[in-house]
């Protein structure tokens, strides 16, 4: 299997404790990677650390074998794309500005959206049922409908990699469910997803490979089947759980044991 | 942008004809074509100064959208970074403390800067709208404090200084348009600035995400932001708050985009102190009011509009 992204030694941090220490993980390439941990363990930070928001204390991060380091911040845009957990209302522009920016890393200085721009654009809002909404100005969606435009914007992007960082939080279930069938499509198109999910069944069921961190460092990474087990998750999420085939496709699914 | 173009260009007719004596537009159009030397009301008086507030108008309203793009703070412009105080105080120093040395706008640019890294030193690091906004006030009051200090204690070379540090466009001509040809070639840079700018306003995860160099770009928009307000600041002397209102207004009209917003923050700019000078002119002819205090007196209520909704 080769690694889309592959960390090693890293060190991340904002004062002097770090948040992630030492961490040496690989993420494999054309395959749905859910990361989970509790709040505040560092799966965002991790996840900024790729796109060089937060430049790394020590250790190293490999992007399809290239040494970030080494990649210039357009050639980097044309292969990671990333999904904020926490989005801005940016004033005055609407829906159909917003997602031809992420067409930023492929166009001129002026950021002018030619016919191949425009193609993809229309097509990722089709995608996401979203195409009534390009004429609206995005200061006044909601939270649910903003989170989908800014997907369309990280998808109109159309890297390699697509990092999401709780794609899920503002969307009903059906939407949900809509994103993670997405990242399948994707990920049979060839294309890597890692995304930071809170719902384990969710994970466990989507995904191809499951990333656990815990405050400090890695947990383990594996195969759903693998990480689905009753000690990870008490180590992972301090949790009695117990671990059953689920009734539609035989997943691992979760079960928190009665107090 | 159209509007606001359309909207320039009666305000420029208006001031042409406005002053002392009144003029109607064709007579302004004969005396415009005529070129005429000797034509000291339209020709050599008010049509250069009507363009040297044009010129810095906009480089205002450019200078206020740069910044307010790049620090994501709507309280944010050269007034508030304390460059349009800082190069007001570099050239009174010069002209009292050391009168004759000339190169006003190198003073002028070195002041600047010095308020602008005086600011963003203090506020390294810290992302507080109202902060950023408070200290910067503070900075620009001891910076006008020092000036009027100045200005007290050499009252001998006064006239000519106080002529330079009012806001003023008063006796503003032909020689002073040279002085400010660079803002037109520095606009038409900054107008490269516009797509970063729009990605700016995603979020910094997103900016980087889309492959902006965001330390090149802020240090290049704060720069050139400091050159427009201090090349303007060392002809007119500081002329307050055109570039906080001006951008405000802009994205009201055409919205985020800065493609469009740049160049509309810099028509609504050269509007806005056209109209101040035109109306100081017009008020009580032959007195003036200088325009500078004519946008202080719009200009600061909205202010403390902003900061009481920024809360
Ligand atoms: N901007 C910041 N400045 C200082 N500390 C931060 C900042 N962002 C996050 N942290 C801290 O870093 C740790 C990890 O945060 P984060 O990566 O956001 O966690 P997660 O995404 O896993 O919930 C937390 O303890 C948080 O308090
Ligand atoms: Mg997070």
């Amino acid at each position: 299997m080769t690694h889309a992204i592959h960390v090693e030694g890293l060190t991340l941090g904002y004062d002097r404790k770090p948040v992630i220490a030492d961490l040496t993980l690989s993420i494999p390439a054309a395959r749905f990677t859910a990361l989970i941990g509790p709040n505040g363990c560092g799966k965002s930070t991790l996840l900024k650390s790729v796109i060089r928001t937060m430049p790394p204390r020590a250790g190293r991060i490999d992007v399809m074998g290239q040494p970030l380091n080494a990649m210039s911040a357009r050639a980097l845009a044309r292969q990671v794309s990333f999904l904020p957990q926490v989005l801005p209302v940016p004033e005055g522009i609407t829906v159909r500005q917003l997602v031809g920016y992420g067409r930023s890393p492929h166009n001129n200085l002026w950021g002018r959206i030619r016919g191949t721009d425009r193609a993809k654009v229309d097509e990722v809002l089709a995608r996401l049922d979203i195409t009534d909404l390009a004429g609206r100005m995005v200061d006044g969606l909601s939270g649910g409908q903003r989170q989908r435009v800014w997907l369309a914007m990280v998808l109109a992007q159309n890297t390699d990699i697509v990092l999401l960082d709780e794609p899920t939080t503002f969307l009903d279930i059906n939407h949900q469910v809509e994103l993670l069938r997405l990242a399948r499509d994707l990920v049979a198109t060839g294309k890597t997803v890692v995304a930071v999910l809170h719902d384990l069944n969710q994970a466990f069921r989507y995904a191809d490979h499951i990333v656990m961190l815990r405050n400090g460092g890695l947990s383990g990474c594996g195969s759903p089947d693998k990480m689905a087990t009753t000690p990870m998750l008490r180590e992972v999420f301090s949790i009695d759980a117990c671990i059953h085939p689920d009734p539609e496709c035989g997943r691992p699914m979760v079960i928190v044991r009665k107090p | 942008m159209i509007r606001a173009l359309i909207v320039l260009s009666a305000l420029t007719l208006v001031a042409l004809c406005t002053g002392a004596t009144t003029i109607t537009p064709l007579q302004v159009w004969h005396l415009l074509l005529a070129h005429n030397p000797q034509d000291f009301v339209v020709w050599s008086h008010r049509f250069p100064r009507s363009l040297t507030g044009i010129l810095i108008g906009a480089a205002l309203g450019v200078a206020g959208a740069l910044v307010q793009g790049v620090i994501r703070n709507p309280l944010a412009s050269p007034d508030i970074l304390g460059v349009t105080q800082g190069a007001g105080l570099a050239v009174a120093f010069v002209l009292l403390v050391f009168p004759g040395v000339g190169y006003l706008p190198f003073f002028s640019l070195l002041g600047g800067a010095a308020g602008a890294a005086l600011l963003m030193a203090y506020n390294a690091g810290i992302f507080s709208p109202v902060r950023f906004a408070l200290s910067g006030v503070a900075v620009s009051a001891t910076f006008a404090g020092v000036t009027q200090f100045l200005l007290l204690t050499h009252p001998v070379e006064v006239n000519t200084a106080l002529l330079s540090l009012t806001g003023s466009l008063w006796a503003r001509g032909w020689p002073h348009l040279g002085l400010l040809l660079p803002l037109i070639p520095l606009m038409m840079v900054a107008m490269t600035l516009a797509k970063p700018l729009d990605v700016i306003a995603l979020g910094e995860d997103t900016a980087h995400a889309l492959g902006t160099r965001l330390r090149l770009v802020r240090w290049a928009a704060i720069t050139m932001a400091v050159m427009l307000t201090a090349i303007s600041v060392s002809v007119a002397g500081p002329v307050g708050f055109v570039g906080l209102v001006a951008p405000h207004l802009a994205r009201r009209l055409v919205g985020g985009g800065h493609l469009r917003l740049l160049p509309t923050a810099g028509m609504l700019g050269a509007a806005i102190l056209l109209a101040a000078d035109t109306l100081g002119r017009g008020i009580a002819p032959p007195a003036e009011i200088p325009a500078g205090v004519l946008t202080a007196v719009i200009g600061a209520p909205y202010f403390l509009w902003l900061l009481f909704r920024t809360r």
